[in-house]
């Protein structure tokens, strides 16, 4: 491959949509999966869309992420991370663990302590080619736990858990799901949920 | 019971026809619309995760147009023999209904009888406690009046030594020979005495 220099140069106007303007937020349901289960042989993106999405056989599957309330996944964000060679981006997911237990313990926050992920949100705000309403975050280098609290009278968490996911230095700034139409992306997203064949 | 599926697609992929809005994931896709798919798109058999093993000549098929479609009596037939085959269900699951239903009332049955021989055992030891309790009650009375009679027997015995020895004792001051025994006294001397 022959050396290359990126060409950041801009190519759109700025400015919102007066029909379809910017909303902020995210609804309660999201999608998690492991970094590693991720076929990505079969990953199809195009620019910063993806739109084919499968994991790897031997039973590995998605789990839903439901976080309750008006606000969900707050503290959700991406910053500009500078460097020396390209400015990259953090992207941060926080989330909401209502529950506790042996069980919690030991299959959802001792994974997430140690564990490399990606997160697929879905944004109030769908965009006017709807292509922005499902947002992956850590596709590019996994996200990470940078911080897992539990406070027993935290009216937060309800003395649940908080957690923190970061994808450090992602090239991109956003990347997203989207599969020819809304319904067909949810459907193709809900039947991550399934566990693949034990080949 | 619904049709196993032939051709099942990966989890996380989307069949949609080109052209149509409608679209298939995991094992909602028909036969005829992944063949008609893989007919266009024969690379694509990647999405699919389930897939029979003559998917090509079944494509091949499809496309040539010589997939055969079951005719009204074929369907017919397919559906009295599924019915029939249903009925039959039905009535194995009618038997062992009955089956089962016998075999609780069996159940029932041998239950009350246990409890029935259980209250037998608990009069019956009833019974023996009662019966030892009298026996014991008996015993004791009975050690009571040997031991009353063994103090009778001593108290004779007590008294019989000491009427022997009394006896012994009068026996050595024996009355003179010449005297007579004084004779009783008759009615004529104790009534002359009398006056």
């Amino acid at each position: 491959m022959p050396a290359e220099l990126c060409d950041f140069k801009l190519a759109q106007d700025i400015g919102g949509s007066c029909a379809n303007p910017q909303v902020p937020g995210m609804k309660n349901t999201g999608y998690i999966m492991n970094f590693d289960d991720i076929d990505w042989d079969a990953l199809t993106k195009t620019d910063n869309v993806v739109s084919a999405l499968t994991l790897l056989t031997g039973g590995k599957k998605a789990y839903k992420v439901v976080v309750p309330g008006s606000t969900p996944f707050t503290g959700t964000q991406t910053a500009l991370a500078t460097s020396t060679y390209r400015n990259k981006f953090n992207k941060t997911v926080s989330l909401v663990v209502l529950n506790s237990g042996p069980d919690v313990a030991k299959n959802i926050i001792d994974p997430l302590a140690n564990g490399r992920y990606v997160v697929i949100l879905e944004n109030k705000f769908q965009g006017t080619d709807k292509k922005n309403t499902f947002e992956i975050f850590g596709l590019e280098t996994g996200l990470t736990a940078t911080e897992i609290t539990n406070e027993k009278y935290s009216e937060e968490t309800d003395g649940g858990w908080a957690v923190t996911l970061q994808e450090a230095n992602a090239p991109s700034s956003g990347i997203f799901y989207y599969n020819t139409s809304i319904a067909a992306s949810r459907t193709a997203l809900e039947s991550l949920l399934t566990a693949t064949a034990n080949q | 019971m619904p049709k196993k599926a032939n051709y099942v697609l990966k989890p996380g992929i989307v069949l949609q026809e080109p052209g149509k809005n409608k679209f298939y994931a995991l094992n909602n896709c028909p036969d005829e619309v992944a063949e008609r798919y893989l007919a266009k798109f024969p690379q694509h058999i990647s999405m699919f995760e389930v897939y029979p093993t003559d998917w090509e000549s079944r494509v091949k098929a499809r496309k040539e147009g010589t997939v055969s479609v079951p005719t009204y009596d074929e369907l017919k037939a397919e559906v009295e023999k599924l019915t029939a085959e249903a009925e039959g269900k039905d009535g194995e699951i009618t038997a062992l209904t009955e089956q089962v239903n016998t075999m609780k009332a069996d159940l029932e049955a041998a239950k009350d009888e246990a409890d029935a021989l259980r209250k037998e055992v608990v009069a019956a030891t009833d019974t023996v406690e009662k019966g030892k309790d009298e026996a014991q009650a008996e015993v004791k009375a009975l050690h009571k009046e040997n031991d009353e009679l063994k103090a009778e027997v001593e108290r004779l015995t007590a008294a019989l030594e000491k009427a022997l020895k009394a006896k012994a004792g009068k026996g050595t001051k024996e009355a003179p020979k010449d005297e007579a025994p004084k004779e009783a006294p008759t009615a004529e001397t104790s009534t002359e005495e009398g006056k």
